[in-house]
């Protein structure tokens, strides 16, 4: 029988965090020098070829959560690749720790540590490239193209103030960690590929989605009406305007605490379950 | 120590283990022998809780392997035949990975490290494989965990890594450990180990100490041909034939560990049957 400290252990929990940083912490500075210098020469390319100088909160916001995503769940593709062999698997599994401990310290990485170290380096690349912007702006004002109203200077797309893209930056950031933890999942589950794989077994679940919500939803809808993604919508060319139902208001912030916490909690929990079961 | 019943193992419709019977008490080194994919590796991955038995059940120190718990880990290593080390310097390795292993000898290990000559070098993947091996196989044993699994230990060492390996487990050696060593190398191991175990289709079809295979069988060379007809097995070369003989008259000989590994392989009964 399990006992309490054969789950968990906090002393444990953190020799394995600082034995996995003094293994990674080179590869790590190399990964975020080169999310930066990525970053860089995508809002270079912007400032380059956009006559006008659009580093603005939208290029900003598709710029960051797309980097998010991107490298986010590469990341936690990669943290269990380790399992990916026997040779390297077999010294993963047999460190004197528990699986939960390992998870855990996969997750420390992959989402606390990894989280702010993208957004760190997001920003100290946003910030200067948006001063630069400006001041190319400021030298030589322009005008929106057939108009003559000027294009104001762009402001900082703050991901923790309540500025534009709020439900976006909500929904983006909720589903950023549920689809991070199916990466997590898909590191452990799968043996080799493990990226490509999960991202084809994202998109299968994406599609699943959209073939209940378009089909399935639908067809339980009175004539006239159509789903567009748990909104409900009338539309009859006689009538205007168009006619909606809306999700009760707590079920749509049940369905939102789903997304962003129940989903990852879920995903996890089966990752630790998988992890218990793998072999090599 | 070791306590397997009845294990079944396969890999998808390929059978590797068909009612696999084995115990194994501490203060022995055992040598697991056997033929390419009879499931040496296998055996011994089940025995660390790598690979999980589908039908049967095994018993490692009290634990049950495939729950991997720490205090499991702690106690049951490992050495495979092919593995990674991380890429750090070993003072870092050994500052990071033997707080996990409360028992960690960090003078043995320097000891060990000394004795197989390992070079001091900033980085554990710039040693070579053999090197590495070295190493790992000194961590092993400086964690004085009381089971060591070793998958062919000695591939990838040099001849003086070989004789370096037989002395450091000899005296590493003691009434409260075991170790088991999966190998092909019968040759390099032949005055290490003490108790063999031969494993072929999917069960140990042999498995008896190195003093009552001396007792029971004679290991002797010979150009009678009478002797040659009454043998359990022979092997003939110009020079004459090595023999293995029923050790009726109770004479001393050295036993050929890669003449009985082949012997038991072609006729388990018969060998066997001396042994009952």
């Amino acid at each position: 029988m399990n006992t309490l400290s054969d789950t968990f252990s906090f002393h444990r929990w953190w020799l394995l965090v600082s034995k996995h940083w003094s293994e990674n912490y080179r590869r790590y500075l190399l990964f975020l020098l080169a999310i930066a210098g990525l970053l860089l020469a995508w809002f270079s390319f912007i400032l380059m070829v956009s006559q006008l100088m659009l580093v603005d909160l939208f290029m900003q916001f598709s710029a960051y959560f797309a980097g998010l995503y991107l490298v986010g769940c590469f990341y936690a593709s990669w943290l269990f690749s380790d399992l990916n062999s026997s040779q390297s698997g077999i010294g993963f599994l047999a460190l004197p720790a528990s699986h939960l401990e390992k998870l855990l310290c996969a997750l420390f990485f992959g989402v606390l540590v990894f989280f702010v170290g993208y957004t760190l380096v997001f920003y100290l690349i946003d910030i200067p490239i948006l001063q630069l912007s400006n001041n190319i702006l400021q030298r030589f004002p322009r005008n929106y193209q057939g108009t003559t109203s000027r294009i104001p200077p762009a402001i900082l797309y703050n991901l923790f103030t309540n500025q534009s893209f709020v439900p976006e930056t909500r929904t983006f950031l909720s589903g950023f960690f549920s689809a991070q933890a199916l990466f997590f999942l898909g590191g452990v589950y799968f043996i080799r590929w493990t990226f490509i794989k999960s991202v084809i077994a994202t998109l299968l679940c994406l599609l699943i989605f959209v073939v209940i919500d378009a089909r399935l939803i639908n067809f339980f809808l009175p004539s006239g009406w159509h789903d567009v993604f748990f909104l409900w919508v009338h539309s009859d060319p006689d009538q205007h305007p168009n006619q909606y139902v809306k999700l009760p208001h707590t079920l749509g912030q049940l369905i939102d605490i789903f997304i962003s916490v129940c989903a990852p909690l879920v995903l996890w929990i089966i990752t630790w379950q998988r992890l218990k079961e793998k072999e090599v | 120590m070791i306590n397997i019943s009845n294990l079944h193992f396969s890999y998808g419709r390929k059978p590797v283990f068909s009612g696999l019977n084995l115990r194994l008490g501490p203060g022995t080194i055992c040598g697991l022998l056997g033929r390419n994919g009879t499931g040496k590796s296998t055996l011994l991955r089940n025995i660390g809780g790598f690979l999980f038995p589908q039908e049967g059940a095994i018993e490692t120190l009290g634990f049950q392997p495939g729950r991997r718990q720490p205090a499991f880990l702690e106690q049951v290593l490992l050495v495979p035949e092919t593995f990674q080390l991380p890429a750090i310097s070993m003072r870092q390795w050994l500052t990071h990975t033997t707080p996990f292993y409360r028992k960690f000898d960090r003078t043995a290990f320097t000891q060990y490290i000394k004795d197989f000559d390992v070079p001091a070098s900033p980085r554990l993947t710039e040693l070579s494989y053999g090197q590495q091996k070295k190493a790992l196989i000194s961590f092993a044993l400086a964690t004085n965990a009381p089971l060591l699994l070793m998958d062919e230990p000695t591939n990838g060492l040099d001849i003086a890594g070989k004789s370096q390996f037989r002395k450091i487990i000899a005296g590493a050696i003691d009434e409260s450990r075991a170790i088991l060593i999966s190998t092909h190398q019968v040759k390099d191991l032949e005055q290490l180990i003490d108790r063999i175990l031969i494993i072929d289709e999917g069960k140990i079809v042999f498995d008896q100490p190195l003093a009552k295979i001396a007792d029971r069988l004679l290991f002797k060379f010979s150009f009678d041909p009478e002797e040659e007809a009454q043998s359990l097995y022979c092997e003939t070369s110009f020079r004459g034939s090595s023999l293995i003989l029923p050790n009726t008259e109770q004479k001393e000989s050295r036993p050929d560990l890669e003449m009985l590994y082949k012997a038991v392989t072609t006729d388990p009964v018969t060998i066997n049957t001396l042994f009952k």
